[in-house]
């Protein structure tokens, strides 16, 4: 039988315990958290030291046969075959994550940096090349800014897997604070009266606001691969007071 | 971090609290456990079989305690038909040479005790549901805790006499689990039940006090209370093996859960005076408020599951409404693995490690092969079952007020 005061002096004991296994807990939920921030790392430094390799690939085959054509052609299609995973990676994070960090915000703006640096790339590759994917760059915010992105995104995933060898899709998350995407919000995102509709998608020089259903996407998409991009469908810069401000494909 | 992570981190502590707690407790006193005091003189003691429509099992109840371990002119059977419809009397009759047998209209189990406890003239009182029987060294387990003075009560240690269906493969597990818990509970002296099967009282407290309540939904534990109210103390035997006839189907087990679930509730309010009060010892300081916010827990989390569940199945139709088929997707990534998994796996662990202990407590075999099921559901199931006769009961005291 335990007395008044063991009773006491155990319920502290446990009580101190309980810090002890609930601080190990914070910890191991910390290494964890490390973890998945580091393979997603791993991964994001990998497609960067691949993406200057393309660059210098480009510089040696610019220079030793005059055109890069075919090394921006591998450059596309390899790109189409891999952001793919790490874009997956990053969405599986969003839905388990329980706690902000900086270091994923950190990653996934250096991820959208990279993604914008393949939708330039590709357009190049275009204009220069004729290389012809058709390319999505679609805007997206969590539930409380954009109710029907979630939808948008299954369906968008949907024909990502069913035109895999001709589709890029570039998914910009508008939270992030970034001048580049803030650049394209205000290009493509904001409506005749200046307000942001979500979920956006411009889809080679077509702009798509609000929610585009599965059958209209993929009437858009079949006409869109079949046809091609042609660049001549759209002037290539907004200009304001002469000063170029927005690449407009 | 939201209001609902904040919520479930709050809960999980106070899990890990409890846990570690009650394995202190058992650590501390682990030469206790098994260990029951020895009997120094056979004092005299009445069983009280209350029957109602107990005619499948009360003769298998009287015969097994006629059979008991100690001395025949030592205790005695009194055996209360309550006003069967069955052949219960005719199955006492039978047995009318060894025991005293009273024959009234149906009033209720503890009216019909308190019928029986005016007869009563030993210094000790055991009662045994008609639907139970003990082992045969039961009563010696039990009767070396009653030198102490101080202590009023014993309990036994209860499990269930077959687990052919799911919902006694979960009862199993359940009573085995039990037997665990009632022992560290006794220990640190906030025992709160005295179990219809197999419980001892003192004769005396129980006819100064009034005998067994019979307005409440749960007697015995109404009578757990009271003595904790008076500073009495309860121990209990794990030796003190009593099986028990469980509820078969999952609507009889409903029904007897939320039976005791508003009883619990019931004796809280009449002993409201215990709750965080010095007086009313560690039941009222720490159990009563720790019980509190544990049924406040499991109720969330069943109602949390529910509404997860309802917006993964809501999911579902939305993808299935977009795409027209469902995307399987089987992949499985580093990324997936959350914070709140490392505590599911040492929840899991703590579980395992807990029943493995009140296996070893019950003195059960481990026997994983044959009892798979039982351990499986009282993983998977029985946290959901439990919560579900919570919220049950409460909905139930909300729309009537139903007696036994």
């Amino acid at each position: 039988m335990v007395d008044k005061n063991l009773a006491l002096g155990t319920v502290v004991i446990a009580a101190a315990l309980t810090v002890v296994i609930m601080s190990g807990m914070f910890y191991f939920g910390g290494v964890l958290q490390d973890a998945k921030v580091e393979d997603m790392s791993s991964d994001l430094q990998r497609l960067e030291i691949d993406r200057r390799s393309q660059e210098i690939s480009r510089a040696i085959a610019s220079d030793m046969l005059g055109n890069d054509c075919r090394v921006l052609d591998a450059s596309i299609s390899w790109a189409v075959k891999n952001l793919g995973e790490l874009e997956r990676k990053i969405e599986d994070h969003e839905d388990t994550e329980r706690f902000e960090g900086d270091g994923f915000r950190m990653l996934k703006r250096e991820y959208t940096n990279l993604l914008l640096d393949y939708w330039l790339l590709m357009r190049e590759a275009e204009k220069e090349c004729g290389v012809n994917k058709t390319r999505i760059v679609y805007f997206y915010a969590y539930d409380d800014v954009c109710p029907m992105c979630d939808d948008q995104g299954t369906i968008l995933t949907h024909y990502r897997q069913k035109y895999v060898d001709d589709i890029l899709v570039f998914p910009l998350d508008v939270t992030l604070d970034m001048d580049p995407v803030d650049l394209l919000i205000d290009a493509y995102v904001l409506d005749d009266e200046g307000e942001a509709v979500y979920p956006t998608m411009k889809i080679n020089g077509e702009v798509y606001r609000g929610f585009v259903g599965m059958e209209e996407l993929g009437e858009i998409l079949e006409e869109e691969i079949e046809n091609g991009y042609n660049e001549t469908e759209e002037s290539e810069y907004n200009e304001t007071d002469g000063q170029e401000i927005i690449p407009l494909s | 971090m939201g209001f609902t992570t904040n919520l479930y981190l709050t809960f999980f502590a106070v899990m890990i609290f409890s846990t570690v707690l009650w394995l202190m407790v058992y650590y501390m006193n682990l030469d206790k456990i098994s260990k029951d005091p020895e009997v120094k003189d056979y004092k005299d003691v009445t069983f009280l079989v209350p029957a109602y429509n107990e005619e499948g099992i009360v003769g298998k109840t009287i015969e097994r305690l006629l059979e008991l371990d100690y001395p025949e002119n030592s205790f005695s059977i009194i055996a209360i038909n309550d006003g069967s419809e069955d052949g219960t009397l005719d199955e006492l009759k039978k047995f009318e040479d060894d025991i005293q047998i009273i024959d009234k209209e149906n009033t209720g189990k503890a009216d019909s005790m308190n019928v029986a406890l005016e007869s009563v003239d030993t210094e000790f009182v055991a009662s045994m549901d008609a639907d139970s029987y003990p082992t045969k060294h039961y009563l010696k387990s039990v009767m070396g805790y009653l030198d102490d003075e101080e202590v009023y009560g014993v309990t036994p240690a209860l499990k269930v006499c077959r687990d052919d269906t799911l919902a006694e493969k979960i009862q199993w597990a359940e009573y085995i689990y039990q037997i665990f818990l009632r022992k560290v509970f006794a220990l640190f002296n906030v025992q709160y039940v005295m179990p219809g099967p197999g419980s001892v009282y003192k004769t005396k407290f129980l006819k100064e006090t009034g005998g067994w309540d019979d307005s409440t939904l749960t007697e015995d534990m109404e009578m757990g209370f009271r003595m904790m109210s008076k500073k009495h103390k309860i121990e209990n035997s794990t030796n003190a093996e009593v099986m028990t006839d469980p509820p078969s189907n999952f609507r009889d087990l409903f029904n007897q859960r939320t039976r005791w679930y508003r009883g619990y509730v019931q004796n809280c309010v009449k002993y409201k005076s215990m709750i965080g009060r010095p007086s009313g010892g560690t039941l009222g300081v720490f159990l009563m408020p720790l019980n509190a916010v544990w049924i406040a827990m499991l109720m969330f989390f069943l109602l949390h599951t529910a509404y997860n569940l309802a917006g993964i199945a809501q999911g579902w139709v939305n993808t299935y409404l977009l795409l027209g088929y469902f995307p399987l997707d089987l992949s499985f990534s580093l990324q997936q693995i959350e914070f709140f998994h490392i505590f599911l796996v040492f929840f899991f662990s703590m579980g395992v490690g807990t029943v493995f202990l009140s296996l070893y407590t019950a003195s059960e075999p481990v026997n994983i092969t044959e009892k798979k099921i039982n351990y499986l559901s009282f993983f998977i199931i029985y946290p959901y079952l439990f919560a579900m006769f919570w919220v049950a009961a409460f909905l139930d005291m909300v729309r009537s007020d139903r007696k036994w």
